[in-house]
């Protein structure tokens, strides 16, 4: 009982969660035989996991796409496929999105590469501010959905399941929940005439932001169909795609330096301090809280709502969308997995089809304030404040609600690829 | 300590974990050419590049102390009718103590993979080297830890980054 309240205690005093992780579990240390030096050991042990590394890579990997002009280049060719259109730009937004979700395993990142060259532009065309900062911050959330994905890493690594196998579930997913935000946007924006200035598809222009582009567009077939082939494991897709990326940027386009690579560096480790160690004290707390039984208390709780295997992933759904409001989207990974996934595996639900769902609930974290670091990017761009976009977020959070109901009621949409292997 | 040493302390953590970054891509980059262009397969990167990240990830979390990234939730903080600034006081109290007990454990660690010598799979390393990062990269965030408080009490910086206006830096 302790344990339960001295972590809500440093929850709530605002702790920072490696710590309110590792407070709880300490006293229980203390109070045991176990030595004291174990604490050091176990800290080591939790972060020291091969496929972690992917992690700090694919930021990497992003960091230096937007300083060599990859990003540019997708947005570039997006543009003059459907830029005509009603809602044309925003709708480029979303499709820039999805293609750099394809390297890159962050929401906010997302947000940040597309979102700062977008904004502007969409206010430029004649869309309100408000409504571009929306779809931006909607857009990225696809970040973590389309693999590569750092939340799926830490859900792999923790409830043991293969991350190969996770990303190649959430390929459709997350091309499905890509459709369900482009249709929001021509919606609205047919709704309230935004159409930005018309110009018609041209096949000689599109062809040459093809070429011009080539080396960007090859990146995510390159990092995924090394994967999906099985040429490469997750980490060094990782790699490979901060080789290619410098590559490009260096050699090719000749748009970046050594003192580029140097802010691309400096990017990532600090996007990386403050999250990549909970993993550290994460697997001391789920130790701790095996021992204290929580997760079987927390079970039963569950199972005398419901048994049933749909009705406990919306009820679970539910939790996660309370609990992504104020938590932080890989924590909140890091802290459910070892507590809910016994029950999952009891219930003979598929692990694969809980880390998608699981996912797909902390884009909605995304969205929402008090904390939706989406939301904090885009408005750091944007220079509105949160209540303003975040008004203008709710038909997108209404639309990935509806995609996850989809994606619940049929896991076969995460599961059809894997019959493959 | 002369201006030239703070400065150089103040960029430690910094060039510290980009580096350690830069040399695990480098040794996965060998790995990679190694075994798809000269088709040997090397014995030793899989755990340069792990030691690595280990070194990155904790000394990177006192750079991110340094610059008040460190993910909490603040919602409650910000409900309670104090000041912000004394509940995070109290926060920190608590993270400096769990921190002090991480070096302790990790001074002891050390002691023992001395005594009773542990050496690492492929390499050889004695494990008790590698420890070192433990205690001292929670050591340096104790230092962090009480320089952002100054910094926020003194100088009136925000104690987490973009506190009150946007959060720049939150990026996961």
């Amino acid at each position: 009982m302790t344990f339960v309240i001295v972590f809500i205690l440093c929850l709530v005093l605002g702790v920072p969660i490696f710590v309110t992780l590792g407070v709880p579990s300490l006293l229980e240390l203390l109070n045991s035989p176990i030595p004291l030096a174990s604490l050091a050991h176990s800290l080591f042990d939790g972060v020291d996991k091969f496929p972690l590394l992917a992690i700090p890579c694919f930021v990497l990997a992003g960091a230096i796409m937007s300083r060599a002009g990859i990003t540019r280049d997708i947005i570039d060719v997006m543009r003059s496929v459907v830029g005509g259109a009603y809602g044309g730009l925003a709708i480029v937004t979303i499709l820039s999105c999805m293609f750099f979700a394809a390297i890159s395993g962050s929401g906010p990142g997302t947000v940040a590469a597309i979102g700062t060259l977008l904004i502007p532009a969409m206010k430029d065309d004649g869309y309100p501010k408000d409504f571009a900062a929306a779809v931006a911050s909607s857009g990225g959330t696809l970040g973590i959905l389309l693999p590569p994905s750092n939340p799926m890493i830490v859900y792999g690594v923790l409830a043991s399941v293969s991350i190969g196998d996770l990303f190649l579930a959430g390929l459709l997913p997350g091309i499905l929940m890509g459709a369900l935000l482009i249709g929001t946007t021509y919606l609205l924006s047919r709704k309230n005439g935004y159409r930005g200035t018309p110009h018609t598809f041209e096949a000689r222009k599109f062809a040459a932001s093809i070429y011009k582009a080539k080396f960007s567009l090859s990146m995510p077939f390159i990092v995924l169909g090394g994967i999906y082939g099985g040429i490469f494991t997750p980490v060094e897709a990782s790699v490979i795609a901060v080789l290619y990326a410098l590559l490009v940027g260096m050699l090719v386009k000749r748009s970046m330096g050594i003192g580029d690579l140097w802010t691309a560096l400096t990017e990532a480790s600090t996007i990386c301090g403050g999250l990549i160690l909970i993993m550290g004290t994460a697997i001391f707390f789920g130790e701790f809280l095996a021992i204290n039984l929580i997760p079987q208390k927390i079970a039963k709780s569950l199972l005398s709502i419901t048994s049933d295997p749909t009705m406990m992933l919306l009820l679970i759904c539910a939790i996660l969308i309370v609990l992504g409001t104020f938590m932080e989207t890989l924590s909140t990974v890091i802290i459910l997995t070892p507590i809910l996934l016994p029950l999952i595996k009891q219930l003979g639900i598929d692990p694969i089809h809980f880390g998608i769902l699981l996912v797909v609930t902390s884009e909605i974290g995304f969205l929402t304030p008090p904390l939706g670091v989406n939301l904090f990017v885009a408005c750091g761009i944007s220079g509105l404040t949160i209540e303003e976009v975040s008004k203008r977020v709710l038909p997108f959070i209404a639309t990935i609600i509806v995609g996850m109901l989809i994606l619940l009621y049929f896991p076969q949409i995460s599961l059809f690829l894997l019959s493959f292997k | 300590m002369n201006a030239r040493m703070v400065s150089l302390f103040s960029k430690f953590e910094l060039t510290v974990s980009n580096l350690s970054l830069a040399l695990l891509v480098l040794v996965l980059a060998a790995q990679i050419f190694f075994r798809y262009v000269l088709q040997i397969g090397l014995s030793w990167s899989e755990e340069i590049s792990r030691f690595a990240f280990v070194w990155f990830v904790y000394i990177s979390a006192s750079l991110a102390a340094q610059r008040g990234t460190h993910i909490r939730v603040t919602l409650f903080a910000r409900l309670l009718p104090v000041d912000n600034r004394i509940v995070y006081l109290i926060a920190d109290v608590i993270w400096i103590i769990f921190n002090a007990f991480v070096v302790l454990a990790g001074i002891q660690l050390i002691q023992r993979t001395i005594a009773y010598p542990v050496y690492s799979t492929s390499l050889f390393l004695p494990l008790a080297y590698i420890y070192t990062v433990i205690p001292i990269a929670h050591a340096l965030m104790i230092i962090r830890i009480i320089e952002r408080q100054w910094n926020s009490w003194v100088h009136g910086v925000p104690l987490i980054a973009g506190e009150g206006d946007v959060v720049e830096e939150k990026l996961s």
